[in-house]
């Protein structure tokens, strides 16, 4: 698939959340620690799910059985996480600068840790991928798809962007013990990974669009959860001189 | 972007090497190195050579004819380097001449008055006489034949002339006219002016056409390694040139049998104006004359070399190794191809297949039969003079055939002298690379216009959400008003 190809794919997949690293995490070192933190998690949650397909020899070429425990066991990992950060507040509210609401941290928190489980699941999923794609060749040969490296760079996107909403519903859920946010956060990720298994019927198409749907109406939700209204959309977008200066007082 | 993907082949055939022989060689056997690595190989072979009657200590000076002849050629193609006009031509004649001179024995045997002729086939001669320089050095220091066979070793000043054959073929023939030989001689001396005189009266008998040479020194022929040793050494040379080669291809892929044009004559006798005829003729011219050299009065007799001997003789050279000649010469140990021998010498490491053939060939065609059994026939040690060879034998039975053939190393001495100086080119310093392995692959890749849109489309993207975040980032206290519901500190 030659360079070319390795890099276009490696931007397109990694480079809104490089770019969400860059600017929004990087500059905190705290956070940077919640994200490897989580990352870690995520490690752990795909270790358990490999012992599981690995000792259950007769399912092993079953996709969907292993999907689905994957699916349960990283969800299960994401509880954890949440479990230990909410241990560690105290502790982390005094060493945080304090300049941002405590809401405002803990969301915060929550979507560090959502995009370090992505930032690891995309990992995972991509760089195998890409490793191979700096040979000099492309798939196609059994007849695949010659655009087989896009589509998964895509996919890949996608699950990292997925991961980031889900990490911030699924902890303010569970901080407001709103059950129903929780549920659809473990149902879309089942639904999601149950759409990819339509690739194995070359339905690159389909697949695409339908966790792109899936992305969307997450992504509404998780703006809705931090506290966007349709409102504050509009107001963001309009071009604003700066007359007035904010003055935080807290 | 929706062009197909395209067919590609990777091919690794990587050689290793470095900078120059000197180099290459001082670092293949550095003994102190912990990753032993050979970056090339000297190049070299073996020479073949025979003589007509066995030697012993009664050998007096200047008492030897060396007929000579090169075994090898180059050519810029693996596999395939022909000769036929630079190498074959002279070799078979050499070899046809000295079968003849074989026939002539019982009737030179007692007149020979101590003389004897030595058949020697030079190896790795296209590149700068890498068997001859070999010879002239071992010569010079009493290991030509080695000291372990009882043999008396040969120098220079026994050698009372060296004829050599060298490029023949009929490329100069103007229409209706025999083809011009150029006879190139070292020096003028009455044994020479004999031989070329001798060779000259049976130009009308044999319809030959032999000419002395123009040139004021002797061509790039292996007697230069023998002049280089002594400035007063006798040779001839004959040739089909005078003054530049008539060869365009020589050291060519191309130097072939459609070059030299011949044409194998299955059962019938080749016509008079082939170049077997030719040949046949050259060496019957010089098989008298040797003879005549040695006895010292004409052959007055009717052996002659016949054309369909040269026919089968350029037919196992030229077109295919599995041929009669050499299917008697050998035994079962021995599957013949079907392709003719590429004469390219190689590296000194790996002997190639027709050295070993020729040498069969002049025991096959010159040896005693003996009665000796297959498990019997080896090197007797009462007789070192003679090898002791099983072939299947013209009746093609099996028989040991005894012979003086033997081979000598063909290898430059620049790589066995201690401290040579590599910049005197003094010898052939020759090496060839170290191949590595050899593999190719095929694989499809992406068209040019497949991967220009994936790239562009990925850099857009990325310059895109840095933007993107960035914004959502400065406007984040609008986008994102605190929830009220969330509780305070």
């Amino acid at each position: 698939m030659t360079i070319m190809e390795f890099f276009g794919c490696s931007f397109l997949a990694f480079g809104p959340p490089v770019a969400m690293f860059a600017i929004t995490i990087a500059k905190d070192p705290i956070r940077i620690i919640i994200m490897i933190a989580s990352a870690f998690f995520w490690l752990v949650s795909l270790l358990l799910s490999s012992i599981l397909w690995f000792i259950v020899i007769p399912l092993r070429n079953v996709l969907i059985f292993g999907l689905v425990f994957s699916v349960f066991f990283q969800e299960l990992f994401r509880f954890f996480f949440y479990v230990l950060l909410r241990k560690a507040e105290f502790g982390l509210r005094r060493v945080t600068e304090e300049d941002t609401h405590i809401n405002n941290n803990r969301q915060v928190l929550a979507y560090v840790s959502g995009l370090g489980f992505g930032l690891m699941s995309g990992a995972f999923s991509l760089v195998d991928v890409l490793a191979d794609a700096a040979g000099p060749g492309t798939m196609d040969l059994n007849g695949g798809s010659e655009y087989f490296l896009v589509i998964s760079a895509a996919t890949t996107l996608c699950f990292i962007l997925l991961h980031t909403f889900w990490g911030v519903i699924y902890f303010s859920a569970l901080d407001r013990r709103v059950i129903w946010q929780v549920v659809y956060v473990i149902a879309s990720h089942l639904l999601v990974s149950c759409i990819t298994l339509l690739n194995q019927y070359q339905q690159y198409v389909l697949t695409l669009i339908g966790i792109y749907l899936v992305l969307i109406a997450t992504g509404v939700i998780t703006f809705k959860v931090a506290g966007g209204t349709f409102n504050s959309l509009k107001r963001g977008f309009m071009w604003r001189p700066a007359a007035s200066i904010n003055v935080s007082a807290e | 972007m929706t062009t197909r993907s395209l067919c590609a082949m990777e091919m690794q055939a990587f050689m290793i090497a470095a900078k120059d022989s000197e180099t290459c060689f001082r670092r293949s056997n550095m003994i102190n190195n912990l990753n032993p690595m050979r970056f090339c190989d000297p190049m070299g072979d073996r020479n073949v050579w025979a003589t007509l009657f066995a030697r012993d200590a009664s050998e007096q000076e200047k008492s030897v004819i060396v007929l000579a002849a090169r075994l090898d050629t180059t050519s810029m193609f693996e596999g395939e380097a022909p000769g036929a006009v630079s190498t074959v031509a002279g070799l078979v004649t050499a070899l046809a001449t000295y079968s003849l001179l074989s026939e002539m024995k019982t009737e030179l045997s007692p007149a020979r008055s101590g003389g004897n002729v030595m058949l020697m086939l030079f190896n790795g001669e296209a590149y700068d006489y890498i068997g001859s320089s070999r010879l002239v050095y071992d010569m010079s220091n009493g290991m030509f034949p080695p000291k372990w066979s009882n043999v008396p070793s040969l120098n220079i000043s026994k050698i009372r002339m060296m004829i050599e054959l060298n490029q023949l073929s009929q490329i100069n023939q103007s229409t209706g006219a025999v083809a011009p030989m150029y006879l190139h001689k070292t020096l003028d001396n009455p044994d020479i002016a004999k031989f070329i005189q001798s060779m000259k009266s049976q130009q009308a008998d044999l319809n030959l056409n032999l000419l002395d040479s123009t040139a004021t020194s002797i061509p790039p022929v292996s007697l230069q390694s023998f002049v280089k040793a002594d400035a007063n050494f006798p040779g001839v040379a004959i040739t089909d040139y005078d003054q530049s080669f008539t060869n365009k291809f020589y050291h060519s892929v191309l130097d072939d049998v459609k070059l030299l044009k011949f044409k194998y004559s299955n059962g019938t006798a080749p016509p008079s104006d082939s170049i077997q005829a030719y040949l046949a003729n050259l060496s019957t011219a010089l098989g008298r004359s040797i003879y005549e050299l040695i006895a010292q009065k004409p052959y007055t007799g009717t052996t002659k070399v016949e054309p369909t001997q040269m026919n089968e003789l350029l037919h196992c050279y030229l077109n295919s190794l599995n041929c009669s000649l050499f299917h008697s010469a050998t035994n079962d140990d021995f599957t013949l191809p079907e392709y003719p021998p590429p004469l390219y010498v190689g590296v000194s490491n790996s002997l190639n297949a027709v050295t070993g053939l020729s040498g069969r060939l002049i025991a096959l065609l010159t040896g005693a039969e003996t009665n000796s059994s297959k498990e019997e026939c080896k090197l007797n040690e009462s007789d070192v003079t003679h090898q002791y060879l099983w072939m299947r034998g013209k009746m093609g039975a099996g028989v040991c055939v005894q012979t003086t053939m033997n081979y000598s190393t063909a290898s430059s001495p620049a790589f066995d002298i201690e401290g040579y100086n590599w910049k005197s080119g003094q010898y052939s310093t020759w090496t060839e690379s170290v191949w590595k392995g050899f593999e190719v692959r095929i694989f499809l890749k992406p068209s040019y216009g497949h991967e220009a849109f994936v790239i562009s489309f990925g850099s857009v993207f990325l310059v895109f959400s840095f933007i993107v975040v960035f914004f959502i980032y400065k406007q984040s206290d609008i986008f994102f008003e605190p929830n009220i519901s969330n509780g305070g500190c």
